[in-house]
């Protein structure tokens, strides 16, 4: 009796487990896909020239932001960010974009339904199918780690024949960034920076790779927290002991939400070793949110410069 | 006469003097202080002996390394210690309530329970604060230990020890298969990584003033039933002859067990193997007399978690490790070891 | 043990015929069942070469590669668990349980630290690195559990399995915790039981280690029905006890670290698929090894298939759906076993 009771009890758990991760899954694209697919014209996939209005699929979050920077809205994109949609920020201009699943693993079959024209995708996630992509369509294989956001637009303007806009949105974030350069002066003034990312169970300086150290220090000419220039990449896990030795004139926040981050930056605030920081006691603590902040692409540093200058208008 | 008899058997559990049993344990506490204060000198800072001190004896809170040490590290290391004490007792009691030698908190599924509460909250309820995560996670590891003692019990032959290592390793992979299928699915892998490798990081005095009194406690009763431990470690017949309600102590016993393991799961992540090497070592330098293991493992696994957590962030600063992988560095070896030594007995 | 004594000869051939039905609906099933929906002729005559490019692309190079995959992983792991539990005497033994996952794990681990990637034909590598921690982890097990007086005595190696794979799994989170992000992700799928192999390198990476080492067990069932009464019986009947079991765990290593170096580590099949064979068809390896097989691919298949097509736009690796539906029966038989 009680062995039978037990193994239900278990095999319910698993199938409830098991339902509630599938019951939220959207399982919509499927039949209109192929619909539309059929619609198209059934030519040959992956030997055509880019013509004027390409159909293009991306790969990579970052590099459908790019294309939405080029004005181009992409015909599928893989999903970006936790809630198994796009990023939040460009959401409401992917509306008709198909969804391609996780970046890390694409769903090929959707991909050959879109029948796109081309293939944009990010080397880190790319090598071990590009074959795969290259028999559906030309495939574009861009590489995060090489040049900055301004290289990988202006390699992507110049295989759409958008160069122009690529030049032009380039050139319009410069101004900006000019701007808030000096609205961020007028309230730090020459003062250093840093930006942390605080977690429920660490605590992050950000260095000087991307995303945010070729916005701060490079775009921004601000001045890195002693220290923070040694970081070379993203970031580094750091101890709460020595926060105080970067001790910087402004300080960057970024909370992660998903997580007991707030409960534990609640607890640091409290804490004198956080309340003895230069920026602190001068009220320079500026909050950040994850999105467009971590977003390296063209779109994302230019609606993360809107943020900036919201913050900093004030 | 229970009494009479029992004597009778404690003789031949100590094999040591009183003078002996003494020295063994002003040694363990001397060691534990020594390891404290190191512990609270190194750190991602450096700072010196003489500061130290200053820190302590006269506290100054305008001084940023006083506060680094009264802030940051004191209530790390007293968490380290009592949590690290509580695990170790958690592992001598259910080794001998279950006279496995391989018994765990990790190998048992407790600390798997926790980490499958954990996750579904994670992905259900992202916003629970500290107290109730804490809670949350307790309650995992009171229902895997329950499943696994339902599903070791209700089986013909009873709860033998390979019976509940077996069902507790596979409740294990069950659930923590399950976390990870939730893990994925609502991209919580890296948050769940980290929760899962262990850190006494964040142990601030808000969470010690929870923790040190519920550990403490449980310590102290899990030091008061070694006794009866001892008894049926010897075997449940024997105990039985003795008059021993070993129902009611094997329930009790592991009851506390679960309270230790789960709430220090909940403050720190999975670490494992404390509890199974610890007891070892504890029973190598002192005998089979629970009496004397439970509170000797209390203090060897305070030392071993506060050395372990020293390791993790002076082996490469300014970065920590985490610490459930220090202390499975130590405890993989000994692990194989010991099940080597001890093949014996299973 | 049950004991449902020397079944009739045309039980065993019903069994297997049905069984074999069944796995084949499983592949049709598996190969319709996808973003892109194609009907039953449509793919019969796709199957037959007079489908369309695409709907050829669909079938030939994303659907069929890694259905192969995963039914030879499947009867890799089926049979696997059938060896393990005929030499060790437990109804209870599993390539995962036994610690051996863990160790093929721990050769991925070391694999991905080193080559940092899965890129190109490096990838074919990887057999190989989770056969040696496949190996390691079996010589660490039976080192630990040989006797000088009683040799190898099984019980005693499914409690040293499950300490073994303990460490192993510590040592390879740690090592995990530094890799790369996008590194870690892929192990940690991988870890789960995510089908990874889906290209025909893959499959022919797979193909040889399975369809060699199958046949031998194959013929090898009488000694596997002498292991099962016990080693003096074995040694009674002639067969040379210790060299046998070795070379017995061997196969079932190399078959359980093939299997997982494609498949990711899936547990509790090498479990079920012997124990249900032997409920149908009693328990004579040369009648269940078969059943097993074909149970273990079907279990595998479905699983997969779930894992990819229930879930979308996300998928879960097909190890996590074995989990929820194998551990359970694991459990079950726990309590029903002497």
């Amino acid at each position: 009796m009680m062995k039978k009771t037990i193994a239900i009890i278990l095999t319910l758990i698993s199938i409830l487990t098991l339902a509630a991760c599938g019951q939220t899954a959207t399982q919509q694209p499927a039949a209109e896909q192929t619909q539309a697919a059929a619609q198209q014209d059934p030519s040959a996939a992956g030997k055509e020239a880019v013509s004027a209005d390409p159909k293009i699929a991306s790969l990579s979050a970052h590099l459908t932001n790019n294309l939405l920077a080029l004005g181009i809205t992409p015909a599928g994109s893989v999903l970006g960010g936790k809630a198994k949609d796009f990023l939040a920020h460009v959401k409401d201009r992917l509306k008709d974009t198909q969804k391609l699943g996780v970046a890390a693993e694409p769903d090929m079959e959707a991909l050959l339904a879109l029948k796109p024209d081309m293939i944009y995708a990010d080397e880190a996630f790319a090598s071990k199918d590009l074959s795969k992509y290259e028999q559906i369509a030309k495939t574009k294989v861009i590489s995060l780690d090489k040049g900055t956001w301004r290289d990988h637009l202006l390699e992507m303007g110049r295989d759409l024949n958008r160069e122009q806009q690529a030049k032009d949105f380039i050139d319009e974030y410069q101004k900006q960034a000019e701007h808030v350069k000096e609205l961020i002066k007028k309230k730090i003034g020459d003062g250093t920076v840093m930006a942390i990312r605080v977690s429920a169970k660490e605590l992050r300086v950000f260095g000087m790779g991307r995303p945010m150290g070729p916005l701060f220090y490079d775009d921004l000419g601000l001045k890195p927290a002693k220290g923070v220039e040694k970081i070379s990449k993203a970031y580094e896990v750091i101890s709460q002991e020595v926060l105080p030795d970067y001790d910087p004139d402004a300080i960057f926040v970024m909370v992660n939400v998903e997580d007991d981050a707030k409960k534990v930056f609640e607890q640091l605030q409290q804490n004198p070793l956080w309340q003895g920081l230069k920026a602190v006691k001068a009220g320079h603590v500026y909050f950040v949110t994850e999105q467009p902040w971590l977003d390296y692409s063209a779109l994302g540093r230019k609606m993360t410069l809107d943020e900036a200058e919201k913050i900093f208008a004030k | 006469m229970d009494a009479h008899m029992f004597d009778k058997h404690a003789k031949q559990l100590t094999r040591f003097s009183v003078v002996k049993v003494g020295s063994i344990f002003a040694a363990a506490s001397l060691v534990m202080l020594i390891s404290m204060f190191l512990a609270v000198l190194h750190g991602a800072k450096e700072l010196t002996i003489h500061t130290v001190m200053e820190a302590i004896t006269a506290y100054d809170p305008k001084i940023t390394a006083h506060q680094i040490i009264h802030e940051l590290r004191l209530p790390r290391v007293i968490g380290a210690a009592v949590i690290g004490a509580a695990f170790a007792v958690a592992g001598a009691l259910m080794q001998g309530i279950t006279r496995n030698p391989l018994a765990d908190s990790g190998i048992l599924g407790i600390n798997a329970g926790a980490t499958f509460v954990v996750a579904l909250s994670f992905a259900f309820f992202p916003n629970l604060p500290y107290y109730s995560l804490i809670l949350v996670s307790f309650s995992g590891a009171v229902m895997s230990t329950l499943l696994i003692f339902a599903l070791g019990s209700s089986t013909p032959g009873g709860l033998t020890p390979v019976r509940l290592t077996i069902s507790g390793a596979v409740v294990a992979a069950l659930l923590s298969s399950l976390s990870s299928g939730i893990a994925i699915y609502y991209d919580l892998s890296q948050d769940l990584a980290f929760w899962y490798a262990g850190g006494v990081a964040g142990i601030k005095w808000l969470h010690l003033r929870f923790l040190l009194p519920i550990l403490l406690l449980a310590i102290m009763w899990a030091a008061a039933l070694g006794r009866s431990v001892s008894l049926l470690s010897l075997g449940e017949d024997v105990a039985a002859n003795l008059g021993m309600n070993t129902k009611r102590i094997q329930i009790t016993g592991m009851a506390v067990a679960v309270i230790l393991a789960g709430v220090s799961v909940s403050a720190v992540g999975a670490v494992g193997f404390i509890g199974l090497v610890i007891p070892h070592i504890a029973r190598k330098v002192i005998g089979v007399d629970y009496r004397l293991i439970i509170p000797l493992s209390a203090l060897l696994g305070a030392i071993l978690l506060v050395l372990a957590d020293l390791g993790a962030r002076t082996v490469n600063p300014p970065k920590e490790l985490a610490i459930g992988v220090m202390v499975a560095l130590v405890g993989v070896p000994f692990f194989l070891y010991l099940a080597r030594r001890e093949r014996r007995n299973l | 043990m049950k004991q449902s004594v020397m079944p009739a000869k045309h039980n065993v051939f019903v069994v297997s015929l049905v069984l074999l039905v069944i796995s084949v609906a499983a592949v049709f099933f598996s190969l319709n069942a996808g973003t892109i929906k194609l009907s039953a002729l449509t793919m019969l005559q796709t199957l037959l070469g007079y489908g369309s490019p695409e709907d050829s692309m669909v079938l030939f190079q994303y659907r069929l590669p890694r259905i192969l995959i995963t039914m030879l992983a499947g009867i890799g792991l089926g049979v696997s668990g059938a060896i393990l539990q005929g030499v060790t005497r437990n109804l209870l033994a599993d390539p995962g349980i036994l610690g051996l996952h863990a160790g093929a794990s721990f050769g991925l681990i070391i694999f991905v630290t080193f080559f940092g990637a899965m890129e190109g034909p490096i990838s074919l590598l990887i057999p190989l690195f989770t056969f040696a921690g496949g190996v390691l982890a079996a010589v660490l097990i039976v080192w630990l559990a040989y006797d000088r007086h009683r040799g190898v005595v099984p019980i005693r190696l499914i409690l040293i399995g499950i300490a073994v794979a303990a460490g192993f799994s510590a040592v390879s989170l740690f090592l995990s915790l530094r890799l790369e992000d996008t590194t870690y992700t892929f192990a940690s799928r991988w870890l789960l039981g995510n089908v990874w192999g889906r290209d025909w390198s893959n499959v022919w990476a797979l193909a040889p280690w399975i369809l060699l080492i199958v046949p031998y067990v194959f013929f090898q069932a009488r000694t596997l029905n002498a292991f099962t009464l016990g080693d003096e019986v074995a040694a009674g009947l002639g067969t040379s006890v210790q060299p046998k079991r070795l070379l017995l765990l061997a196969a079932a290593v190399a078959l359980s670290s093939a299997s997982v170096a494609m498949a990711g580590g899936i547990g509790f099949i090498g479990l079920v698929a012997p124990h249900l064979a032997r409920r149908l068809v009693g328990p004579m390896h040369e009648h269940f090894l078969l059943v097993a097989a074909l149970i273990g691919l079907v279990i595998l298949v479905m699983a997969d298939t779930i894992g990819r097509t229930w879930f979308l736009p996300s998928s879960i690796p097909a190890g996590v759906i074995v989990a929820a539906v194998g551990a359970p029966y694991f459990l079950y038989l726990l309590t029903k076993t002497k």
